[in-house]
């Protein structure tokens, strides 16, 4: 197994040296009305890099391309040095947490549950961890899933996918419809666990807010297309919003 | 594919219990008459398969919930071999509960 290196120019001006925890190579997948072609980025230990884009412009598509619910069909994924696409997603998914965007899974049931039911399928399970992002959200256990809020069952979500201790978290579109406040609250938890655990940390949303809080580097994906790469200090720096830059992006894309 | 199994009683246990009472009762009806015999043969697995496996795959269709369980360590193989492994013991328990 070979893991790769990249030395990165901190905020602070020093180069620190960061392990490439993924790398996506050149993934397509072809459906009847869609194209996502040639997606390649890498996302290295203790970054969050955040996924934006207009609806139906692949982000949802490449997480689960990465998380291996579907197959592309050409390109490779590469995490912490293998080629997942050919080994056994068994081993590979247990080190990968994932939050998605519809979050009223097997609503009838209770938290505890499903917490239970979640954690026999991994080894690393955290019970203390679990118990005190639990805490800190506010959550309990003796709900039902259909009795949660939409903002409760995100941070349930949440709760569930890093109280394993993934090396690598995938939320799709967690923040969208939450109000500022829960948006803040978990903006926080992903903030604190990448810096606490060195997990990386990729995350797709339309709101650029968020972005700019926690991301590290953007990711800007229009019609199945990676259209811009860049470090959010660049735009921020300049002080250009990244919807402006988005915006940007498209309409010069579509007059060339 | 053992942890895919214990989702039935932790997730369904309810189901289960009234599957089981459901066939239950229904073999001691049919047991009156030795007419009613083939039907409780057919009846009892059928009552008892559409409350445990039936009523997980209602559990199991939106899609929300498909994405939570395919971002598991799981392959949907494993989430259709275990579905058949629950029907045929279903199918067993409810032949035996008649027979017996």
């Amino acid at each position: 197994m070979s893991v790769s290196y990249q030395i990165k120019k901190e905020r602070n001006g020093k180069d620190v040296e960061r392990k490439k925890v993924l790398e996506v190579n050149d993934l397509s997948k072809r459906y009847d009305n869609f194209l996502l072609s040639d997606v390649s980025f890498t996302l290295e230990e203790g970054r969050i890099v955040g996924m934006i884009g207009p609806n139906g412009a692949g982000k949802s598509t490449t997480m689960k391309l990465i998380l291996g619910i579907i197959k592309p069909d050409q390109g490779n994924i590469i995490f912490q040095g293998d080629n997942r696409l050919f080994d056994d997603c068994k081993a590979y998914k247990e080190k990968i947490g994932y939050v998605g965007e519809a979050t009223d899974f097997f609503s009838k049931c209770k938290l505890s549950g499903i917490k239970n039911f979640y954690k026999s399928f991994y080894r690393t399970w955290d019970d203390h961890y679990y118990a005190m992002v639990l805490e800190r959200l506010q959550l309990s256990e003796t709900y039902k899933m259909e009795e949660l809020s939409k903002g409760m069952r995100v941070k349930f979500s949440l709760c569930l996918a890093l109280s394993h201790k993934p090396e690598l978290l995938l939320m799709d579109e967690p923040t969208s419809g939450l109000d500022p406040l829960i948006r803040n609250d978990i903006l926080a938890i992903l903030r604190d666990y990448a810096k606490d655990h060195h997990a990386s940390i990729m995350f797709s949303s339309h709101i650029t807010e968020d972005m700019e809080k926690i991301a590290d580097k953007l990711l800007f994906i229009y019609k199945g297309k990676i259209i811009d790469k860049r470090a959010t200090e660049e735009l921020t720096g300049k002080g250009i919003a990244i919807d402006v830059h988005l915006e940007n992006l498209i309409k010069g894309g579509e007059r060339s | 594919m053992k942890n895919l199994l214990t989702k039935y009683i932790l997730l369904n246990k309810k189901n289960i219990m009234f599957g089981v009472l459901a066939t239950v009762v229904y073999s001691f009806i049919s047991f009156d008459e030795q007419r009613f015999y083939p039907v409780a043969l057919l009846m009892c697995p059928s009552l008892l398969f559409t409350f445990v496996v039936g009523k997980m795959c209602y559990m199991e269709d939106p899609d929300a919930t498909q994405q939570f369980l395919l971002s598991l360590p799981i392959t949907k193989r494993d989430l259709v071999f275990e579905k058949n492994i629950v029907s045929y013991l279903c199918i067993a328990a409810g032949v035996a509960i008649a027979i017996s």
